[in-house]
């Protein structure tokens, strides 16, 4: 098989990259490759909306204010350059979203209504209730279909295949059939969606989230940004870590610990619940670690999100999906009981590294969404913020991967990677497991909570470590695939997966034990303070053939404000 | 943490074999897993080899629709203990797809049916700025209109459990046609209603048996059974002669000359072609079978039908 452009993933970022595309030059064969069918992507699971400068609600806002509070969101670790970049485009690439049927919630005056968001100085966020990701998916979606996108549906890509300087194209096996093919393309888009689910059981994400573009990206020599940092959102439910947007606090929603004390008051006395998501975080882990939280009788411990005083009619009108969920997954209706949350893994900062233009160092192989890390998020994403990247960025993908793909030709090789997975592929088939799949990742999940999680210190980590390269191990030696057909192999794919969140969790722990400062999301309780003099970097992470890391320093741009400290 | 014993009947697909069978698990889990979570226990701890879709876990991606105690519904969704009769919950794939292995089924052929309605806005130069100053302007009120059905997933239980597609396995489906209704009713849409009720009139709205099972089914509590009538409303209004005027007037003529509808003949005028000629003879060799006289197959008008007409006259003076 052959395509010019092809996409991995069907996101956000890579619906946007496929439309750029095939409006850029309609005479380009243009595929998206995806594990899952379009829609089902995570990208449809954002819930509180995307943040832009319209003004629409607050004359004063403007792009100069959402970059600034972006670069101060990011406890100053994102590209300053980037960041102004995506919020100068995020007017435009909103609009013309809703010029596609994007149906926003409005104003009474017509115009696209805007709420308050965590770390925004302005009310600021886009919405539809609040199922924004929701509707973008599906509207994008829809737009494909229009200009006739190429789906490959239910693809599994393996690995990513250069010659050292230029794309040849992916190896990808077909769930339905279990063949494995090599794809060439000129172009390769990886819009492959996050990782958090290397904290598995402690995550919002999706089953799928697994980074497997990333793991790909690592393996094919790709460097890896800033793969420390992964934020935990606020609010997720008790039991399933499920996620309740941040619009939840934006409508006005309290935070109460056991006490029934607003605990916000001591950690961002002005902001209160509307400061950012490290940082209500953290506070969140701090009540219940001092013994100001509730516990189950499970064991698990939360504090309470309050939306009872909104009343009936503006929980159901601007938050309905949050009561289905909290009535679903808790059995709590928000309208009469507080919701019991905790904080979850939400969202990588980390991921491929990539340029303004969404280029990796080799030519032809680009990264869009959350899968790449330009960085516009720095340490710590704002809400409201990753919509808008996804869009932006992969709208610049699609458009440089057609600037491309329309330069060149086919490039030779990739026979011998091909044959290095079909066996790959057929030793794990054959080969008996000593341990199950299930309980691997469930123990991948607590080593990465308890040791990585929102709190950590050297020692931790250290032993976290530890249990890591073990359970990587015996992962390596135990784990086969049980089930042996060839037909929809799910457990081929979820092995595979898990083999890409090992990878994962490999360069986030040793990232970690790196960096011995806290910024944003990332926090040691060892080292407490931020440390510019020496941690004002991105971490950047390549992988030797013996499986050892190359670890070097990446300049942040910091051209438009200088670093102060963050306060809210 | 209480644990509850029961059986989890699964319908499974080998498609080596071609062949579908029941397998019973026995389990002994906590009481407050949900379906999905039910179904990864089992291929976690009992049988690796059980297949089924599943992405979000958190009714919003569509992947895990399935057949649970004969409703179609998202498995991620529906608490398993709610679920279980006489001690055991029934999982089945959706069933108007074919299964390709276990609980995934194709979904191929509702995809196509979806592309076939434009499913898409077509931006009205009217409504729609051609730049990026500025938005188009849309009223709450009129995003109301639509507000409901643009929660829709895809997730296709309403199609798998559509009792209009055993009857006509070319029917286009119900979240097909609540994805018509929801751009009829854009004011930003900018394609004629004519031609998206042409599209949703081939194999289509007139098609809908009215069982509601789709609005059942649907995890969203989107009615497409009710998006369906709107349509044929608007296809009322939009046509000079199609199937919902013929349907309307004949309607309106038989009720008025006999005071009930005559259903025997309304098909075949209202579709006016092979099919309702067709649905007309299958109704009068059924009324033979049961010895009904050909005289007795349509409605007569009952007694005192005159003081009916005139009322009806009445009301269409006044109107």
């Amino acid at each position: 098989m052959k395509r010019d452009v092809l996409i991995v993933g069907a996101g956000g970022a890579g619906l946007y990259a496929a439309l750029s595309a095939v409006k850029e030059n309609k005479d380009l064969d243009v595929a998206v490759l995806t594990k899952v069918y379009p829609t089902r992507s995570h990208t449809g699971a954002a819930q509180g909306g995307i943040n832009a400068a319209l003004a629409n609600v607050d004359p004063t806002d403007n792009e100069e204010l959402h970059t600034f509070d972006t670069i101060k969101g990011s406890d100053y670790l994102a590209d300053q350059e980037a960041v102004k970049y995506m919020c100068y485009e995020a007017p435009k690439i909103i609009r013309a979203m809703e010029h596609m049927g994007v149906p926003f919630s409005r104003l009474g005056n017509g115009k696209i209504a805007q709420r308050p968001f965590g770390g925004a100085s302005k009310d600021r966020t886009c919405y539809s209730a609040d199922k924004m990701g929701h509707v973008m998916l599906h509207t994008l979606y829809e737009q494909c279909i229009k200009e006739g996108v190429e789906f490959l549906n239910e693809w599994f890509m393996l690995n990513i295949v250069h010659d050292g300087k230029r794309a040849i194209g992916v190896t990808a096996i077909n769930i339905a059939t279990g063949e494995v093919e090599l794809i060439r393309a000129k172009s390769i888009i990886l819009a492959t969606g996050g990782h958090s689910r290397i904290y598995w059981g402690y995550t919002s994400n999706a089953l799928g989230c697994t980074g497997d573009g990333t793991a790909a990206a690592l393996r094919a020599g790709l460097p890896l940004k800033d793969m420390e940092f992964l934020q935990f959102h606020p609010t997720g439910l008790r039991k399933s870590a499920i996620l309740v947007s941040e619009a939840a606090r934006g409508e006005g929603g309290h935070l109460k610990n056991a006490l029934g004390e607003r605990f916000m008051k001591k950690y961002a006395p002005e902001k209160m619940e509307l400061g950012p998501r490290d940082l209500v975080s953290r506070s969140i882990m701090q009540e219940i670690r001092e013994g100001r939280g509730f516990k189950d009788e499970e064991g698990r411990e939360y504090v309470h999100l309050d939306l009872t005083h909104l009343g009936e009619e503006k929980i159901k009108e601007r938050l309905p999906q949050i009561r289905e969920l909290a009535i679903d997954f808790e059995g709590i209706d928000p309208i009469k009981e507080p919701i019991p949350i905790k904080p979850t893994a939400h969202y990588a900062m980390g991921g491929i590294h990539t340029n303004v233009k969404c280029e990796t160092p080799i030519e032809g192989i680009y990264a869009a969404g959350e899968a790449q890390c330009v960085s516009v998020h720095g340490a710590n994403r704002l809400g409201g913020n990753s919509l808008l990247d996804i869009v932006v960025f992969g709208n610049v993908a699609g458009k440089e991967a057609v600037r491309y793909a329309e330069g060149t030709d086919f490039a030779d090789g990739g026979e011998e990677k091909l044959k290095e997975d079909i066996e790959f592929i057929n030793e794990l088939m054959n080969k008996e497991s000593k341990e199950t799949l299930g309980d691997m990742r469930n123990e991948l999940g607590e080593i990465m909570f308890k040791h990585f999680g929102v709190f950590k210190n050297e020692k931790e980590m250290q032993e976290g470590y530890a249990k890591l390269k073990d359970l990587i191990e015996r992962a390596h030696k135990n784990l086969g695939v049980e089930d042996k057909s060839k037909i929809f192999n799910l457990d081929l794919q979820s092995t595979l997966e898990f083999f890409n969140l090992l990878e994962i969790a490999d360069v986030l722990a040793y990232a970690s034990l790196q960096r011995k400062e806290s910024r944003g999301s990332f926090y040691r309780d060892d080292y407490p303070k931020r440390d510019d003099e020496n941690f004002l970097y991105h971490s950047m992470i390549t992988k030797n053939p013996d499986g050892s890391f190359n670890y070097e320093k990446g300049e942040v741009d910091i051209s438009l404000y200088e670093p102060a400290e963050r306060k809210y | 943490m209480k644990k509850i014993k029961y059986t989890a009947r699964i319908k499974r697909y080998n498609p080596e074999e071609d062949r579908s069978y029941y397998q019973d698990f026995e389990v002994e889990v906590e009481d407050s897993l949900t379906v999905l979570e039910l179904l990864m226990y089992i291929k976690d701890k009992i049988d690796p080899t059980l297949t089924f879709r599943a992405f979000c876990r958190s009714a919003i991606c569509g992947s895990c629709a399935m057949i649970i105690n004969n409703r179609a519904g998202l498995a991620c969704k529906i608490q398993a203990k709610d679920k279980i009769k006489n001690g055991v919950i029934k999982i089945e794939p959706l069933k108007t797809l074919k299964p390709i292995r276990d609980l995934v089924v194709d979904q191929e052929p509702a995809f196509e049916k979806l592309k076939k309605i434009k499913p898409y806005l077509e931006p009205d130069p009217k409504v729609v700025p051609d730049n990026l100053k500025s938005e188009s302007l849309v009223l709450p009120e009129e995003f109301a209109r639509y507000d409901k059905q643009t929660d829709c997933i895809l997730c296709m239980a309403c199609y798998g459990q559509c009792n209009a597609l055993k009857g006509d396995s070319e029917y286009l489906g119900p979240f097909q046609l609540t994805k018509v209704f929801r751009f009829i009713m854009d004011t930003r849409d900018g394609v004629d209603v004519e031609e998206r009720i042409k599209l949703a009139e081939d194999h289509g709205i007139w098609e809908c048996v009215q069982c509601q099972m789709c609005f059942a089914a649907c995890p969203k509590g989107i009615s497409s059974c009710d998006d369906i009538l709107e349509l044929r409303r608007i296809a009322k209004d939009v046509g000079e002669e199609n199937i919902a005027t013929r349907r309307a007037k004949f309607w309106f003529a038989t009720v008025f000359e006999t005071g009930q509808i005559d259903k025997l003949h309304l098909p075949e005028v209202a579709f006016s072609d092979e099919k309702g000629k067709k649905i007309r003879e299958n109704m009068e060799k059924e009324f033979k079978q049961r010895g009904l006289r050909e005289d007795e197959f349509g409605p007569k008008p009952f007694e005192g039908i005159e003081k009916f007409r005139n009322f009806i006259k009445k009301i269409e003076k006044e109107l």
